[in-house]
């Protein structure tokens, strides 16, 4: 999980994944191989990146070919990518959409439906820009419940973010950019609890991090415990 | 689309900022006016190019002039062939390429120097509507975020896959509908949303909204004025007297 504030170069890390931008200096590796021999459509085959604004990629008449078009840009075939399609329309909940007209869609859904037409092809790399920007709880437990199962398929995920309650929840690496430098890269915990570092970098300290904070000053283990945390609380202050 | 940027207006303090917008509207009328029957429009064109070079310059637009260049000479040989071939007139076909660029450049030294907002306020005091005028303005404010969104959607059609550079000519264009059917539908939702908010803001309340900054003309911009306008009268007397050879075919 990338983090950091605006500026800070996160987009460009995207970019620079998927063959959208060349580095200038440096070189980009991917499996073994420099990004500056594939072409775009090469990368984007390993590398698959659901962006922000599912409108910017919204065009086909219905939902099926809208999932449809990234599989027929890698050559599959019919067959193929009709069970492609549904299996991964099914597993964001969309196929009963199938045949309805993606900007009928709801701003969920569509965030659903691009999720889906890159889970179509199961790229080795799962890249999100701003999963849950404009999503309601239920979308991102989605997400994060597709990111866990990408994960445990010993897949790659990759994700820039600011909700760093969601980001926690669902990864377990945390990398920090500033100004186009990694500055942190640790254990999410670990940089939320590091209120100096967070600050240092434009990140807001979430309640859950406060709430982390104060379990570790109290003395409780290392895994944070909500509930023990409140009982607590409540012991020693309610009654 | 970079090459718009050349035309997106950027704040400086060059002589040609502080001038009225009227008068940078009045002058590019009458020099076009003018350079439609003159021979003189070369020397002009020289004149623009080096002023606008000048402006180009100072607002650090290094990276910009490159690119519009480059679409400007495909722009002159697309106008050039097509008027070759109606009218059989190289020189001709020269000419008419060299006004379509004056007019360009000139409208761009107002474009480039001068704040949607100002413009707006020079036509709405030169006669024009005032829903003209915010059209016309809100057309040229739309033209960088346009443009940006074009890039933003052609980078995700790229990302799955779509290779806008294979195939030949009617294939390509074929695949350029996954981007332009996301531009315009994004185009008209902004459109839209924009249009929702001008009117939850009032918008047309009353035929004539007071400014909250005004535009004056001062004694420059008389005197250019005063210039220009002489200038053309004076040629087109001297145009329509002696029919001078240096008239333009």
């Amino acid at each position: 999980m990338l983090v950091g504030p605006n500026g800070a170069g996160k987009s460009t890390f995207v970019r620079l994944m998927n063959g959208l931008l060349r580095p200038t200096a440096g070189k980009v590796w991917l499996n073994s191989k420099d990004t500056a021999q594939l072409s775009v459509a090469q990368i984007a085959r390993q590398v698959g990146v659901v962006f922000q604004n599912p409108n910017h990629q919204i065009f086909s008449s219905t939902v099926m070919d809208e999932v449809s078009f990234a599989l027929k840009n890698f050559g599959y075939t019919a067959a193929e990518t009709a069970e492609r399609a549904q299996k991964a329309l099914a597993r964001m909940n969309l196929l009963e959409h199938s045949n309805t007209s993606p900007f009928m869609l709801s701003s969920g859904e569509k965030k659903r439906l691009t999720i889906a037409s890159v889970l179509a092809y199961e790229p080795d790399i799962l890249v999100f820009d701003e999963p849950t920007v404009g999503q309601d709880l239920g979308n991102k437990l989605v997400i994060g419940q597709v990111i866990r199962e990408y994960v445990s398929a010993q897949k790659c995920v990759v994700a820039v973010t600011h909700d760093l309650d969601f980001a926690t929840s669902f990864f377990d690496r945390m990398l920090i950019l500033n100004d186009g430098l990694i500055v942190a890269d640790s254990t999410p915990r670990e940089v939320l609890l590091n209120h100096s570092l967070m600050s240092n970098n434009g990140l807001e300290v979430t309640e859950k991090g406060y709430l982390e904070l104060l379990s570790k000053k109290l003395g409780f283990s290392d895994t944070y415990d909500p509930n023990r945390l409140a009982r607590f609380l409540v012991e020693r202050f309610c009654t | 689309m970079s090459y718009l940027q050349s035309f997106i207006y950027r704040k400086g303090e060059s002589i040609l900022h502080k001038l009225d917008p009227r008068t940078k509207m009045f002058f590019g009328l009458f020099a076009a006016l003018m350079l439609t029957f003159s021979v003189m429009g070369l020397v002009f064109y020289l004149v623009v190019i080096i002023v606008l070079g000048f402006i180009a310059y100072r607002l650090r637009l290094g990276s910009q002039i490159g690119s519009y260049v480059k679409s400007s000479g495909v722009f002159a040989v697309i106008i050039f062939a097509v008027y070759l071939v109606f009218t059989h007139s190289v020189v001709q076909s020269v000419f008419i390429v060299e006004r379509i660029i004056i007019f360009i450049q000139l409208f761009s030294l107002l474009s480039l120097t001068t704040s949607p907002e100002d413009i707006a306020t020079a036509l709405i005091k030169t006669g024009f509507p005032y829903s003209f005028a915010l059209a016309f303005t809100m057309a040229i404010r739309f033209v960088p975020t346009v443009a940006l969104e074009l890039k933003s959607i052609e980078d995700s059609q790229r990302a799955r896959g779509l290779e806008l550079d294979k195939g030949n000519l009617f294939e390509r264009l074929k695949k350029y509908v996954p981007i332009l059917i996301p531009l315009l539908a994004n185009t008209i939702l902004k459109v839209d949303s924009v249009a929702e908010a001008m009117e939850s803001k009032c918008f047309g309340s009353t035929k004539k909204p007071t400014r909250l900054v005004d535009i004056r003309m001062k004694m420059l911009d008389w005197s250019i004025l005063f210039l220009s306008f002489a200038s053309l009268v004076s040629y087109l007397v001297y145009f329509s007297v002696y029919r001078h050879p240096l008239v333009l075919p």
